[in-house]
């Protein structure tokens, strides 16, 4: 698995790829580099995004431009109230010609998947969603479907609006790779926002940079970016903090710790390197596991947030000095 | 220019008033020498040079250092005319100088304040502790501005002679200094006031800071009565506190505590007297006999382990000062010859005792009032309080035994009435005394020649100085007799009490006896006793010769012994390994010491010879242990120096560890448990630019003040990272030094100058606190301060 990368020349091309699609995506979603970055390394470390914020901020906007900046199959579901899990899922429905059943694939059956206000419906079909995301299949009637590669779910949900939406349960949480918020533009930001979007829909325009058999390509690139015990033993140092935090109930599982270094493998791709820094690792570790985490009923009553809680746990967990491994 | 000088201008008074404080307050130095003016009067001159130079010194461009360093060389050389080194021959002078200064040592050394006009003066101490002081002041004061800290040097200007002398310092000098003190005060803080407001760019309104309207006359008011209510109250305040004692405003009188003597208890008013500043005659003697040496006023009797005493007397009211004395009452036999001389004593107003001044052993006594005598001691003490020797007028005879040694040494022993109460010593008195004694006699035969040798003993062995520890108790007597750095140091009083002592522990009935010495010749048969001439010595029982008098003061103090100790003198015993004079390894000849010598006193001599040897033992031990201190100090240096080439030579982590190493010397926080890019990051907020001037006292320091040495450590941390994470580096040895030495360079830039001397000679890398301190600065970071990443700890 850690077999070093033998030509720079992979990292080249990688680094072209993310270019090119962050830089389409930048035509959509103004002066916010670090969530694009963020958002294609957990495609490139085959993940899934949740994509958390206010109304208007641009959630969609973001997970659908980058679903049109590769040019694979993109399905879009907006969760309602009343979607059922078949709806996600797909199901067999009786072919009166051929006599038999059939199946008609669901909305997860695509590269990119788009799952629009995803806490607005039940928690049965946000149950849907588990076995694809997490075994990338799908079995409907005793029968297993495997999902193509590229395989991403981006999610959007809404926190300010409780009324008629239900809060992702912790398994569906712990299936997303990073969480991400897209703010609020700066100003400069909303200015040339206010002229690009205003004429058209920029979204209309955005043509595809590449493919999914390009981003197969560069996943694979991404798995052999070495990884140091030393970082290993950082990432696997911070799950175990978070595990023995007095203010979390829930700490981070191996799921979480797994989640961490593959999007830093990917992050230390994106930047060129074919090995992974502590850096990688603390820099994605907020948006990685704050949402995976649950503050305890004592830190909750004294306003800490899980934000602030993975800090101050970021902030005692030292950086192993480690040697060459 | 102009501004220059109105700065000078501004500059004068406060140094004027600044020197001239500083010399009023050396007015308490008076007490120091009856020749006063010998030293007061050259320090004039130099609280006059002084200032001026100062003034002028600050007023040229030099820089303030240069200037302070000009002016103590300009200061120097007027004090090194003054005592009369040569310009023209520096070096040849010099000997003399040292020789002056020698010989005022020595008489500041062997003589109680006021050093008496006789001996040589103390005025090339006095003079160079002055100007220093004149000096020290106006630096303070004017070249730095720290008026309230120039107090310091005059308040040990004035406390000096007040340690030295007593109480004796007039408390005008106090008023003068303490008023000059304040008009200092309030010069620079008028100056500071008058400051306030200055309008920029106003060159002409700056050079007359009370042009533009800052009037200090109002605060010039308030400041007079502040001052003036504070100097008084300090003066009256301590009148009225016991403990404190402010000899009036006495300014030109006498330095020691007035013309006043007052004998009560015999042995400390001897001691006071001693040791008072003036020398105030008090008796005045008119009689026949030709040696009127050794008058007595009262004899102590018994040691109780802490200080000689006269004992409890019981006043026996027919016992008076009226007539004839019964001489047999005085141990002396009939056969021996006597030489019988009358005398008529006058005690001044000034001599005010309770105890009457009598020759020994005297036949009749005839003096007015309640006067008792004691039939063993034959001492005279008043029944009264209101009898006292002051203006009184009385006659005496007395009838000198001519004491034959030979008598003596076949004497028997005292009768036990005698030899019981005066052979007693206290239980804690220390075995050592006694065995002492022994071993000191040990080769003398009969009592009496034990007890010259006792006294040759102590007058070769020791040495006299009125300014040594007082008192007579067993530690005290102790510290006396054995040997050691200032110890057989002593005078009269201990003198005449250790032997008084040491003959006891050798069974003879010894006692001593307080009086004066020797009297002052002004005209034909008419002597004077003064103050200075106080003494005291003991008296030891030879059935048939009576009480008879040894004199174990060294002869700087006490030039004669009596006549019967000289040729009897038997060397000491060799239990004491103290080298013995000539004279006493040949008993008929007599000894240097005990040999009558030409004058009373003889400092010069005495200087001679303790003054003018040098060191040499001590200067060699000196040098040793300053290069050893000098070598120990580099080593610190050194290790680092060395360590830092080594780890230059290495790979990624060596030059990483330089860095942090070098970090913590120059009292960089280094944070622990950091990655190499956060410790980067936060390390080039104490970068610091290549200042292109002299250095900063607080350069500044920052991200992009460097960017060289940025690239550099960058690069280092890329090597380190690559190391430490990547699946192959090329960790070539010394690859980074040049960069290290970069990072190492800013670093410096952005630190002061006292901090790079520290982590030069005493690098905190070296020590285990540096390490720790290190840690701390890591884990103890607020998690806000990392996000931030501006914030680091600063170590210690």
């Amino acid at each position: 698995m850690t077999s070093p990368v033998s030509q720079g020349a992979d990292l080249d091309t990688l680094n072209k790829v993310v270019e090119r699609v962050r830089g389409n995506i930048k035509r959509v979603i103004e002066g916010k580099p670090d969530v694009i970055s963020s958002a294609v390394a957990v495609l490139l470390a085959e993940g899934h995004l949740l994509i958390e914020d206010v109304p208007g901020v641009g959630k969609t906007m973001l997970a659908k431009s980058l679903a049109r900046s590769i040019d694979s199959s993109v399905r879009r579901i907006q969760f309602t109230p009343d979607l059922l899990p078949s709806d996600v899922t797909g199901v067999s429905v009786f072919n009166q010609n051929t006599r038999e059943f059939e199946f008609r694939p669901g909305g997860v059956f695509a590269n990119i998947v788009l799952g629009d206000e995803i806490n607005r419906a039940s928690p049965k079909t946000q149950s849907a969603l588990l076995e694809c995301m997490e075994e990338r299949q799908v079995t409907v009637d005793n029968t297993t479907y495997t999902l193509e590669a590229p395989f991403m779910v981006i999610a959007t949900q809404n926190p300010i609006e409780m009324e008629g939406t239900y809060a992702l349960p912790e398994a569906q949480r712990d299936r997303f790779m990073v969480r991400l918020s897209v703010g609020y533009p700066v100003e400069a930001a909303e200015i040339a926002m206010l002229d690009s979007h205003t004429m058209s829909n920029p979204l209309d325009d955005l043509e595809p940079v590449t493919d999914a058999v390009e981003i197969r390509k560069l996943i694979s690139i991404v798995t052999q970016v070495h990884v140091s015990q030393a970082v290993q033993r950082y990432t696997v140092a911070l799950a175990a903090a978070t595990r023995r935090s007095s203010e979390l109930a829930l700490g981070a599982s191996p799921r979480a710790t797994l989640h961490l270094l593959r999007a830093a493998k990917a992050s230390a791709a994106i930047q060129g390197r074919d090995y992974v820094l502590p850096d990688d690792v603390l820099g994605l570790a907020a948006s990685v596991l704050t949402h995976r985490l649950l503050p305890s009923v004592e830190a909750a009553m004294g306003g800490r947030t899980t934000a602030t809680i993975l800090d101050s746990i970021v902030a005692s967990v030292p950086v192993p000095e480690g040697t060459r491994a | 220019m102009r501004g220059m000088s109105a700065d000078a201008r501004r500059d004068l008074p406060l140094a004027a008033v600044a020197a001239a404080t500083t010399w009023l307050t050396m007015l308490s130095w008076r007490g120091f020498s009856e020749l006063w003016g010998q030293f007061l009067g050259p320090l004039i001159l130099v609280a006059v040079v002084v200032p001026v130079t100062g003034v002028l010194l600050r007023a040229a461009p030099l820089s303030r250092r240069l200037g302070i360093l000009v002016h103590l060389l300009v200061v120097a050389a007027l004090v090194w005319l003054m005592l009369g080194g040569s310009a023209v021959h520096p070096v040849a002078s010099t000997g003399d100088l040292a020789g002056r200064i020698g010989d005022a040592w020595v008489s500041a050394e062997t003589y109680q304040p006021p050093i008496p006009q006789s001996v040589p003066t103390i005025a090339p101490l006095l003079i160079p502790c002055g100007a220093l002081a004149l000096y020290v002041v106006d630096v303070l004061a004017c070249w730095l501005r720290r008026v309230p800290l120039a107090g310091l040097p005059l308040l040990a200007v004035y406390c000096v002679p007040i340690s030295v002398i007593g109480d004796g310092v007039s408390g005008l000098v106090f008023l003068f200094s303490a008023a000059g003190f304040l008009l200092m005060m309030f010069l620079q803080e008028s100056a500071h006031i008058a400051r306030w407001g200055r309008p920029l760019g106003g060159s002409s309104a700056a050079a007359d800071p009370q042009g533009f309207g800052v009037h200090t006359g109002a605060s010039r008011g308030s400041a007079t009565t502040v001052g003036s209510v504070a100097v008084v109250l300090a003066v009256i305040l301590p009148l009225f506190i016991p403990t404190l004692h402010l000899d009036g405003l006495g300014l030109f009188g006498p330095g020691g505590d007035g013309g006043k003597v007052k004998v009560v208890n015999p042995i400390a008013d001897m001691r006071r007297n001693l040791h008072r500043g003036a020398d105030v005659p008090l008796l005045t003697v008119q009689t026949n006999d030709p040696d009127p040496t050794y008058l007595r006023i009262a004899v102590l009797t018994q040691f109780n382990g802490i200080e000689w005493t006269s004992g409890n007397r019981a006043i026996i009211s027919d016992q008076t000062a009226s007539g004839l004395l019964p001489f047999s009452e005085q141990g002396l036999s009939p056969n021996v010859p006597t030489d019988q001389h009358n005398y008529t004593v006058t005690a001044t107003s000034d001599f005010d005792s309770r105890w009457l001044p009598t020759m020994f052993p005297a036949t009749s006594v005839n003096a007015v009032g309640d006067w008792h005598w004691d039939a063993s001691t034959m001492d005279f003490i008043s029944g009264n309080d209101s009898t006292t020797t002051a203006g009184l007028t009385w006659t005496m005879s007395a009838a000198k035994p001519r004491l034959s040694s030979y008598s003596m040494i076949n004497s028997l022993s005292a009768p036990i009435s005698i030899q019981e109460p005066y052979t007693a010593t206290p239980s804690t008195l220390p075995n050592y005394v006694g065995d002492l004694a022994q071993q000191v006699t040990r080769n003398a035969d009969s009592r009496f020649e034990r007890a010259v040798t006792l006294q040759n003993w102590f007058r070769d062995n020791f040495r006299y100085r009125l300014k040594s520890a007082e008192g007579d108790s067993n530690e005290a007597l102790l510290h006396f007799l054995t040997k050691g750095k200032g110890h057989r140091v002593g005078y009269c009083e201990q003198f005449a009490a250790a032997f008084a002592v040491m003959a006891r522990t050798l069974d003879m009935p010894a006692r001593v006896a307080i009086g004066f010495l020797s009297p002052e010749k002004t005209g034909p048969d008419r002597y004077v006793y003064s103050a200075h001439d106080m003494h005291a010595w003991p008296e030891v029982y030879f059935r048939g010769s009576g009480w008879v008098r040894f004199e174990p003061t060294p002869s700087r103090r006490a030039g004669t012994v009596p006549a019967y100790t000289v040729g009897r003198a038997v060397k000491p015993g060799s239990g004491d390994k103290t080298p013995n004079s000539a004279g006493g390894s040949n008993p008929d000849e007599p000894s240097s010491a005990s040999a009558p010598t030409k004058g009373v006193k003889q400092p010069e001599s005495a200087a001679a010879s303790s003054g003018t040897s040098v060191p040499w033992v001590g200067i060699l031990v000196g040098v040793l242990v300053l290069t050893v201190i000098g070598g120990v100090a580099l080593v610190p240096s050194a290790v680092r120096r060395r360590r830092r080439h080594r780890r230059l030579e290495g790979g990624a982590e060596a030059a990483w560890s330089e860095l942090r190493d070098s970090a913590l010397d120059l009292g960089v926080g280094w944070p622990t448990g950091r990655s190499p890019h956060e410790t980067g990051y936060l390390l080039k907020a104490w970068f610091g630019a290549e200042p292109d001037g002299p250095p900063l006292v607080r350069p500044a320091r920052g991200r992009g003040l460097a960017p060289g040495a940025e690239d550099a450590l960058d690069r280092i941390v890329h090597a380190l990272e690559r190391v430490r994470y990547a699946v192959r580096a090329d960790d070539a040895p010394g690859a980074l030094a040049d960069d290290v030495r970069q990072c190492i360079a800013a670093l410096e830039h952005g630190c002061s100058r006292g901090t790079l001397r520290r982590a030069r000679w005493l690098p905190r890398s070296l020590f285990g606190r540096g390490r720790r301190a290190a840690a701390r600065a890591g884990l103890d970071r607020a998690p806000e301060a990392v996000a931030a990443g501006g914030v680091v700890d600063h170590v210690g």
